[in-house]
């Protein structure tokens, strides 16, 4: 794809989500969740904030360990919240239970990271698919017509509907996985890694069926990841997560190109760039090891390892605040 | 099912190719000849010591005194030569396999309905109850299980019933806990969580999530542990604590043969090998199946 291609479709992105801004599809409030572990509280997530607008692709980065799986677990509630809502086109998630959760699970669903560990080795992919539809109350032979054209939506042979999943590759476990998520129409897709444990070569196929489904169905995800060039590809706006508690939300090209928050800054520079000549020369590298989720540091998250911090970093929680154009940014001083 | 659905099942599997599930299993079983050998053994033993019960008569023959004909080698007309009160030892040996094979998967069968309920229930709720009852589990394994299978019979007394009863109590602790450990690690796979997204009930999450992915290894358990409860059996019955003499139980036959082991060595050889073999043929079926079991081996 050559660069005005790019250039114009970035725009017709823009133009697209400016129409929408008014109505966010998930907005999440103050969510977080604690766990308990033998070492203490573990802060995984931490009063998060943010919206999700239908149609986009709302990308979730941070080191390993920051909460982001957490995060993607807790909007399709696969985990409760210890505090905070979701709020889903108006409607409270957070208080639904039993019965009514899980006919609301049809509207939010997720693919997970490993395509191994995801699929019942007992079933056969077309019961795998079929699960969903099978939970909403779908008769045989609609499950079995609905089966055979997401199967063939994903770009999986009919054949394979009587085979196992050991008997495929990462990458076509991951498109039956895909297929599963599909399956009801959801309104939100959690991809939690879905690429990180394929091969490379397969990475990028996956991410075109993604993003070919979405321009198809009008998708929306919530696309968790530590990769950035994935990221780069496929996101519209990036959330930065750091130890429990996002630092950045802004549109993907703002994050790349002048990121305001320090860590977004430092994680970008630090991915390894592919040109050998490439002048390392003026970038900012994360240096330090992640504190501890138990015994988080006070005040911002990052002042141990950020280079600009001052005693009011590590006095003062910093807020989220509005630069404006979409960015946010939680930081006392932010890079312009 | 309709026959529009049928048709189309058809038509689907052949293009497939495939078959189902436990079809696959044996075909991948079939194939380990150390295991097929096995299973041809023990149903060769399952059918003897049915069979044994109608043509035999206890009584005469398998506990009954022939004066004219004790101590002689193996011959034609005795295939494992006869004892010292002229008993014919493969008869003998034959009637035995009834007592092992029934304690072996009775005993096997009763302490697995138990070590499902007590692990499965632990790996399920967890917390202070999957404490307690795991230490409690812990202490009884810490018992040797001979002498707590010895001052098990002392209580409730020789016999048949004495010895399930000990065996049953010293397998229930291990079983619980590695059914836990089975149950717990399916829990914990993602294709559960997964079920939970697609809005799968808790009740059918276990029925066809859970339980079929426990089964497999659980019943590899239980065969191992037939084999070992066959040789706990018969080292009870061999201690004077299990079946009396003169009931033809392989241990019980050892012990016997203990004292004229030197100058009549074939008393003790035969049973001792109907012992092995037949601990050993459920151990290697239940090697062959987890193997088989395994779709990655395919």
């Amino acid at each position: 794809m050559n660069e005005s291609l790019k250039a114009a479709e970035h725009s017709a992105k823009a133009s697209r989500r400016a129409a929408e801004q008014a109505e966010p599809l998930v907005k999440a409030e103050h969510l977080t969740r604690y766990f308990r572990s033998t070492a203490g509280k573990v802060h995984a997530v931490e009063d998060v904030s943010f919206e999700i607008y239908p149609g986009e692709t709302l990308a979730l980065v941070g080191e390993s360990g920051c909460g982001k799986s957490t995060l993607g677990r807790l909007l399709v509630r696969l985990l409760e919240p210890t505090e905070g809502t979701i709020l889903m086109e108006g409607e409270n998630l957070t208080r639904l239970k039993g019965k009514a959760l899980r006919k609301k699970r049809s509207d939010l669903q997720i693919i997970f990271q490993d395509p191994f560990s995801s699929l019942d080795p007992h079933f056969t992919v077309g019961e795998i698919i079929a699960e969903p539809l099978r939970a909403a109350g779908y008769k045989k032979e609609e499950q079995e017509e609905a089966v055979l054209s997401l199967m063939e939506r994903v770009g999986l042979p009919r054949e394979y509907y009587y085979r196992y999943p050991h008997q495929f590759s990462g990458g076509q476990r991951q498109r039956i996985g895909i297929a599963r998520a599909l399956a009801l129409n959801p309104k939100l897709i959690v991809c939690d890694e879905p690429v990180s444990a394929l091969d490379v070569s397969i990475q990028a196929q996956i991410l075109n069926l993604l993003r070919h489904l979405q321009r198809e169905s009008h998708l929306t995800y919530l696309f968790i990841s530590h990769d950035l060039a994935v990221v780069r590809y496929i996101a519209d706006r990036i959330c930065v997560m750091f130890l429990g508690q996002l630092c950045e939300i802004c549109p993907t090209r703002d994050a790349y190109e002048h990121p305001l928050h320090p860590y977004t800054r430092m994680l970008i520079d630090s991915a390894p760039e592919p040109d050998p000549d490439f002048c390392r020369e003026g970038r900012m590298l994360l240096k330090g090891e992640l504190p501890s989720p138990v015994n988080p540091p006070s005040g911002c998250r990052f002042c141990t390892r950020c280079p600009f911090a001052t005693d009011e970093c590590r006095r003062v929680h910093p807020e989220m605040k509005d630069y404006g154009g979409g960015r946010f940014c939680a930081c006392h001083h932010p890079l312009t | 099912m309709t026959k529009r659905r049928k048709n189309r099942q058809d038509h689907l599997a052949n293009l497939a190719g495939q078959t189902s599930p436990a079809l696959e299993v044996w075909r991948r079983f079939r194939k380990n000849p150390v295991s097929m050998t096995a299973l041809v053994v023990l149903v060769a033993l399952i059918v003897a010591a049915i069979l044994a019960g109608f043509v035999f008569d206890y009584a005469t023959q398998i506990t009954g005194i022939n004066a004219q004909e004790r101590l002689q080698f193996p011959s034609a007309s005795h295939w494992f030569g006869t004892d010292a009160y002229g008993r014919d030892v493969f008869m003998r040996v034959l009637y035995g396999a009834r007592y092992s094979l029934f304690i072996g998967i009775v005993t096997s069968a009763v302490s697995m309905v138990f070590g499902i309920l007590i692990g499965a229930s632990c790996a399920y709720f967890g917390g202070i109850y999957d404490a307690v009852v795991m230490r409690i589990v812990d202490a009884v394994v810490c018992i040797p299980s001979m002498l707590l299978m010895l001052a098990l019979v002392a209580v409730v007394g020789k016999g048949m019933r004495g010895i399930i009863i000990a065996l049953v109590v010293t397998s229930i602790p291990g079983f619980s806990r590695i059914i836990r450990s089975i149950v717990q690690n399916v829990v914990n796979q993602e294709y559960i969580e997964a079920a939970h997204a697609c809005g799968t009930g808790d009740a059918e999450i276990i029925w066809r999530h859970i339980l079929p992915n426990c089964f497999a290894p659980i019943l590899v358990d239980v065969l191992m542990n037939v084999a070992s409860c066959i040789m706990a059996a018969s080292s009870l019955s061999y201690l004077g604590m299990g079946i009396q003499v003169p009931a033809p139980e392989w241990g019980a036959m050892l012990s016997d043969a203990t004292s004229m082991m030197r100058a009549y060595p074939y008393l003790a050889i035969f049973p001792g090998i109907a012992i092995v073999v037949t601990s050993l043929s459920f151990n290697l079926i239940g090697d062959g199946l987890t193997d088989a079991l395994d779709p990655k081996n395919s």
